[in-house]
């Protein structure tokens, strides 16, 4: 019975910690590279959620190709926020900040008049659980979250640490003025971080449609609590990112079941708690 | 003519940094600005390199005009500049520091390229600064300033430089790190032959090297000529070699 429990418990710390990852990444990748918290990143999250949700329900799309569509979108629009509101006000962090809260302020009210204020329910593209060990019992959609979020967070890494334009962004985030002094464009790059950041957000949005309900006013408490875990892991830092979310993932996951309704403060605190003592996070550096 | 700036003007906000400057970098040869802090030295190559925008005059390499030309293009064309400051990328090992210096010419798909033209200039780096390939998996944040230096001089190397725009090399090293970066910069002109502007507010190491010198003071250019004859110079040698 108590193996029962804490292998659910973990499994679903385990999912939360990457879907939380795919929405922490993208917030910290932004930061890294131009210094600005994207306030509007769980706004262009909960954007990402309504275009799944009407590409399946309304057109009939395929559910994985609806979030295939869905991520492309939310990235291109991030690029395209980059392009009109961030790009004039380059190296102007504080300013550019303000902008993002603006743009939060315009996609949840834009939101709203667009689809309404009342809850949507979605259905799950897969239905069943699944057994492990004859004890174990996982719902399947909390598997297929799984399931595609470790790998993108995976690929993630692939490109940061691997290609060309990942080592320009590390390289941007690192120095930007030395950066351009190497060759990099550093506008493309911040275009490039956004595209996938934003892209990254929608997937994740559109992961955890089946398991929540949709509002315009989700994005809110998701890029609070992105923010926290980005803080938590280490602020900029993209593994830090992943650790955070898994941390956070943890902390909330066995405060449900032990704190019930107060998981979150339980959560919060334990965050709290650590960076009282780890103040640049954990894996940030000083 | 490897570089020629002309009457150029630079403002920081209203108040101008750089007031008519004319100054002239000739194939492989290595010329001296010196001056006081606040001269206006280092503007004059953050405008160069497209990290500051002229208000008036021109900036010529090769024959053409670069003083429109955004920053990311500048080292393309032809120009590595080594910061002041040093500014190597502190969380990346040296061996990415150096691979940043040749980003440029990295293939997209394939960012661990062993194409042969990268790995001869790294030989060439490393033959230079041998203790670059000591540390090259350390992480270029852990190293000594005239390290740190050397890993900022080396990758600008890497992008095969004809011109290579030097800012304060030597400041805040060791005298004995400063003579080693100064042998250093010499052997580089030889062998690359590559053409260096190096800002210097040591002057009597940067006359040292130097063939030719600019003495730059509040945004003009007071005195030039050749660094021997400048040596000789009373005014100069007693503000700046005294």
């Amino acid at each position: 019975m108590t193996a029962m429990l804490y292998g659910q418990v973990a499994v679903n710390a385990l999912m939360l910690g990457a879907t939380y990852a795919l929405i922490a990444v993208g917030l910290s990748l932004v930061f890294s590279i131009m210094r600005v918290i994207q306030f509007a990143h769980g706004h262009l999250y909960m954007l990402g959620a309504f275009c799944v949700f009407y590409l399946a329900t309304e057109l009939g799309v395929n559910y994985f190709a609806a979030l295939f569509i869905a991520a492309l979108a939310v990235g291109v629009l991030g690029m395209i926020l980059d392009r009109v509101f961030l790009r004039p006000l380059r190296g102007q962090d504080l300013p550019s900040m303000i902008v993002t809260l603006g743009l939060l302020l315009l996609i949840e009210g834009s939101a709203l008049l667009a689809f309404g204020e009342r809850d949507k329910r979605f259905q799950s593209p897969v239905d069943g659980a699944v057994w492990f060990f004859d004890t174990i019992v996982i719902p399947s959609e909390r598997l297929m979250i799984l399931g595609v979020a470790a790998p993108l967070i995976a690929l993630l890494f692939l490109f940061v640490w691997r290609s060309k334009d990942g080592q320009a962004m590390r390289a941007v985030a690192q120095d930007r003025e030395a950066a351009m002094l190497q060759g990099i464009n550093v506008d493309w790059i911040s275009a490039l971080g956004m595209f996938i950041g934003s892209a990254l957000a929608a997937a994740a949005a559109g992961l955890l449609l089946p398991i929540q309900v949709l509002t315009p006013a989700v994005g809110g408490p998701v890029v609070i609590k992105a923010f926290m875990v980005v803080i938590l892991g280490g602020l900029g830092s993209i593994p830090g990112a992943v650790v955070g979310s898994l941390a956070f993932g943890a902390l909330e996951s066995f405060g449900t079941t032990f704190f019930g309704g107060y998981s979150s403060l339980a959560a919060f605190s334990a965050v709290m708690l650590i960076l009282i003592f780890r103040p640049r996070g954990l894996l940030g550096r000083a | 003519m490897l570089l020629e700036v002309n009457d150029l003007w630079v403002h920081h906000g209203r108040a101008p940094a750089l007031k008519g400057v004319s100054l002239a970098v000739s194939e492989g040869s290595l010329v001296a600005l010196v001056g006081p802090n606040g001269a206006g030295k280092s503007t004059l190559v953050r405008t160069i390199s497209g990290l500051k925008r002229a208000s008036a005059g021109e900036i010529l390499f090769e024959g053409k005009r670069i003083d429109r030309v955004p920053a990311h293009r500048i080292v393309g064309l032809g120009i590595a500049h080594v910061p002041e400051g040093r500014r190597v990328f502190p969380d990346m090992t040296v061996y990415e520091n150096l691979r940043m210096g040749a980003y440029r010419r990295l293939r997209r798909g394939k960012l661990m390229l062993r194409d042969s033209a990268f790995d001869d200039d790294l030989a060439l780096t490393y033959e230079h600064f041998p203790r670059l390939k000591e540390r090259a998996r350390q992480r270029a944040g852990s190293l000594s300033g005239g390290e740190q230096q050397m890993l900022a001089i080396g990758r600008a190397l890497m992008a095969r430089p004809r011109l290579l725009l030097l800012d304060e090399p030597s400041i805040g090293l060791a005298p004995r790190m400063v003579q080693e970066i100064a042998q250093v910069i010499a052997a580089i002109t030889r062998r690359w032959r590559v053409g260096i502007l190096l800002i210097e507010q040591n002057a009597r190491m940067a006359f040292r090297i130097a063939q030719h010198a600019y003495v730059l003071e509040t945004g003009q250019v007071v005195i030039t000529g050749a660094t021997d004859a400048l040596a000789r110079n009373e005014e100069v040698k007693r503000v700046y070699l005294g």
